[in-house]
């Protein structure tokens, strides 16, 4: 694709060069608020792609100029893209154009991204189920993870076939946990309902 | 089970792929005495059977009602009713309603401000405010 | 005004009577010279008896002149004097091939008319295996990724009952206020469910497992369930009192299947696409995860990408009271997803899901080809199409 067919939105060049109509830079007095100055402030000349100059290309061709948007999920990432497909050369071809590698990723959310290890044998797992038959006071999940670096997850799988009854430390637990919640007030009940209720809308997507 | 479907039900859009005829039905109402029924008498005698020829898609009712103005009245597929009274009119007049009425969709009258109307999603995407990169060339 | 008495007047009384004598009497003096002699009316029934004056004493013997047989459904006769039915017939625009008495039929229920010969069951299973055949090749072909779950749902939003009921109301067809020989055969006729009675239940279903307790997999629903995934009753056909819902689903059905014998395979296809699969679905909005970022993480092992990181692309507000957090799912160093929300977790999730949608509405294109386009004669050489190895189990 013509390197010059890709512009940068509107955005860009506001920040970048004095594109815009004066009066969108000038602080406006708070006493001017109109209907007709809100518009005219509004009144931003169009990106440079979108004019006809002696430099845009006389054939017809295809302007480039995408919004500032979240993607849609009906674009298929080019890792999802069947073997098959016809749009992986094109995509291969425009990608490094359009979304360049960068040299370096953004921060992971967490610190240490977990990634499953499998280092643990057969071995390890018997002598987990075996610290927690004979103590299970004292090694709870926390510090089983902790010493056999690994997730506590994991060792709640572990130890669902060890033949450890835990139901006693699980209601104990569970009491606990109401006993903090019912201490709690209006405010934080209602901020954690509200959590609740935004984490079932982020699995429907919508 | 992993996803689970939701179920919904598709939206109709009349026109792409089929297009029905949202007039339903077209009843016609004379007086054989009253002299405002003049065209429209002519235009049952005259016209109604080619009316109705040319329109097969909808139902069409004569009936009298006597010493009252005539009345064309539009039933429409979703449920609304137009009336129009045409007392006096000529024969080609109220062909030219009856027209009017096969051709209304039943809805209220509003402005049409936007020449494109569309349920579908914009290809563009919605503006947000976080994903103002841009593209650098 | 003085309201107007039409239906008195005009269409049902009369269209289905065969005599004179059987019509009702009523204290309206027909207008006769004003009407065209013969048009499409539905009160051209009543036009041609010529001396119809009757006022309000002559009462006509009616116990004498009647028939004694009482049919349930309007007889085949009374559609040709039906303009409703007519109208119905050039607003969904078949050929001539469908016949009146056929569109006549369709809008008879089984629970109006148990007579098989007379109502729409058979017509209904034929359309309804018609289009339902037609929805799921358009799906499989256009979204080959999409979970059995998914698959489901989309089949019942573009074949479901409830949306044939919108299809049929669309096409202007109403309900009859009950069934009977005397209706016009242009109303839907079926016996209505009360309100606040329960659906009977229709002698089981023809699962194998015979406990209501045992697990319905989706792979057994594949196998012993409908197009939706719902149980098939055992007692295939009943006459018992059904939801508006179904009674015109069935005939939505049933004109498919009437379209299909009497105009042949490549009609009924045009026919279900133009009104059923030309109706808008968001497909995306049908998901409902649970666990999404398992299931990306084994969606990612399965097909050998590398682990999925999360990755902030941006963020403001961290420590105010309305922090946006913007979080990438990057496997490698490409990225799968993004989403955009209040705490990280959130963010994280809604970019799962986003990435996970996009693999599984993965398409190969608006215009894929179906399966069913080989029927046409001198069509090119059929390419196989993509065909996934199903959804992420974890």
């Amino acid at each position: 694709m013509d390197a010059r067919l890709l512009r940068r939105p509107v955005i860009d060049l506001l920040s970048g060069r004095g594109q815009c109509l004066t009066s969108l830079n000038a602080s406006s007095p708070r006493h001017q608020s109109s209907y007709r100055r809100t518009k005219q402030h509004l009144n931003i000349k169009p990106d440079s792609s979108f004019l006809i100059s002696n430099e845009s290309p006389k054939q017809d061709h295809i302007i480039f100029n995408p919004p500032s948007a979240s993607p849609s999920v009906l674009h298929t990432p080019l890792k999802f893209l069947p073997k098959e497909d016809k749009r992986r050369q094109l995509l291969a071809a425009t990608a490094e154009k359009l979304n360049p590698v960068p040299s370096r990723l953004p921060p992971p959310v967490s610190r240490k991204p977990k990634m499953p290890h499998h280092h643990l044998s057969d071995a390890d797992i018997a002598e987990i189920q075996r610290l927690k038959r004979d103590e299970p006071e004292k090694w709870n999940n926390m510090k089983l993870s902790r010493k056999f670096n690994c997730s506590s997850m994991f060792i709640s799988i572990c130890l669902s076939q060890c033949g450890y009854d835990d139901t006693v430390t699980r209601k104990a637990e569970k009491a606990r946990l109401d006993g903090v919640m019912d201490r709690w007030g209006p405010r934080r009940r209602m901020a954690h309902e509200d959590k609740l209720k935004r984490m079932e809308i982020a699995l429907r997507d919508e | 089970m992993v996803v689970q479907g939701i179920r919904k039900a598709t939206v109709g859009q009349n026109g792409v792929g089929a297009f029905i005829l949202q007039c339903k039905r077209l009843d016609f109402h004379y007086c054989d005495w009253a002299g405002s029924s003049k065209g429209m008498n002519s235009f049952l005698k005259n016209s109604l059977t080619k009316f109705a020829a040319l329109n097969p898609q909808v139902e069409i009712t004569v009936s009298p009602r006597p010493r009252r103005h005539p009345v064309i009245r539009g039933t429409y597929i979703n449920g609304r009713e137009k009336a129009i009274c045409v007392r006096n009119l000529t024969k080609e007049q109220v062909l030219q309603k009856a027209e009017l009425l096969r051709d209304a969709n039943g809805e209220k009258l509003k402005k049409v401000t936007k020449p494109v109307k569309s349920i579908n999603e914009s290809v563009r995407g919605v503006w947000s405010p976080y994903h103002d990169g841009g593209i650098h060339v | 005004m003085k309201r107007l008495r039409l239906e008195r007047w005009s269409g049902q009384l009369f269209t289905a009577r065969s005599t004179p004598a059987r019509i009702r009497p009523c204290c309206l003096r027909q207008q006769q010279a004003a009407l065209p002699p013969r048009i499409r009316f539905s009160s051209s029934a009543a036009v041609l008896h010529d001396d119809l004056i009757m006022e309000d004493g002559e009462e006509l013997d009616e116990e004498s002149s009647t028939s004694n047989t009482n049919y349930p459904s309007p007889p085949l006769e009374a559609a040709f004097n039906s303009s409703k039915l007519a109208a119905l017939h050039a607003r969904l625009n078949l050929s001539q091939k469908v016949p009146l008495q056929t569109m006549a039929r369709t809008l008879v229920d089984p629970s109006a008319d148990s007579n098989a010969d007379f109502n729409n069951a058979a017509l209904a299973n034929l359309g309804g295996s018609i289009m339902s055949y037609h929805v799921s090749e358009w799906l499989l072909c256009t979204y080959p990724r999409l979970p059995m779950t998914v698959l489901f749902a989309a089949a019942y939003a573009y074949s479901g009952p409830k949306t044939l009921q919108l299809v049929g109301k669309e096409w202007g067809v109403e309900t009859a206020a009950a069934p009977g020989e005397e209706v016009d055969p242009g109303y839907l006729q079926f016996s209505k469910l009360k309100p606040g009675q329960a659906l009977q239940s229709q002698g089981g279903s023809i699962r194998p497992d015979r406990k209501s307790y045992y697990r319905r997999g989706i792979s057994s629903r594949v196998v012993y369930d409908d197009e939706f995934g719902d149980t098939v009753s055992k007692q295939a056909e009943s006459d018992l009192p059904l939801p508006t819902e179904h009674a015109y689903a069935s005939f939505v059905k049933a004109v498919v299947g009437s379209v299909y014998l009497h105009s042949g395979s490549a009609a009924a296809k045009t026919f279900v696409t133009n009104h059923i699969l030309s109706r808008y679905l968001q497909i995306a909005s049908l998901f409902q995860f649970k666990e999404p970022v398992r299931e990306l993480s084994r969606l990612c092992a399965r097909e050998g990408f590398e682990y999925p990181v999360a990755r902030i692309l941006s963020e403001t507000g961290r420590r105010s009271r309305h922090p946006v957090f913007v979080v990438g799912i990057f496997s490698g160093k490409d990225k799968l997803g993004e989403g955009a929300g209040p705490s990280l977790g959130e963010a994280r999730t809604r970019a799962c899901v986003h990435a996970l949608k996009a693999w599984y509405l993965y398409s190969p294109g608006a215009n894929v080809r179906v399966p069913s386009e080989m029927e046409a004669a001198g069509a090119k050489e059929w390419e196989p199409v993509h065909i996934d190895i199903g959804e992420v189990i974890h």
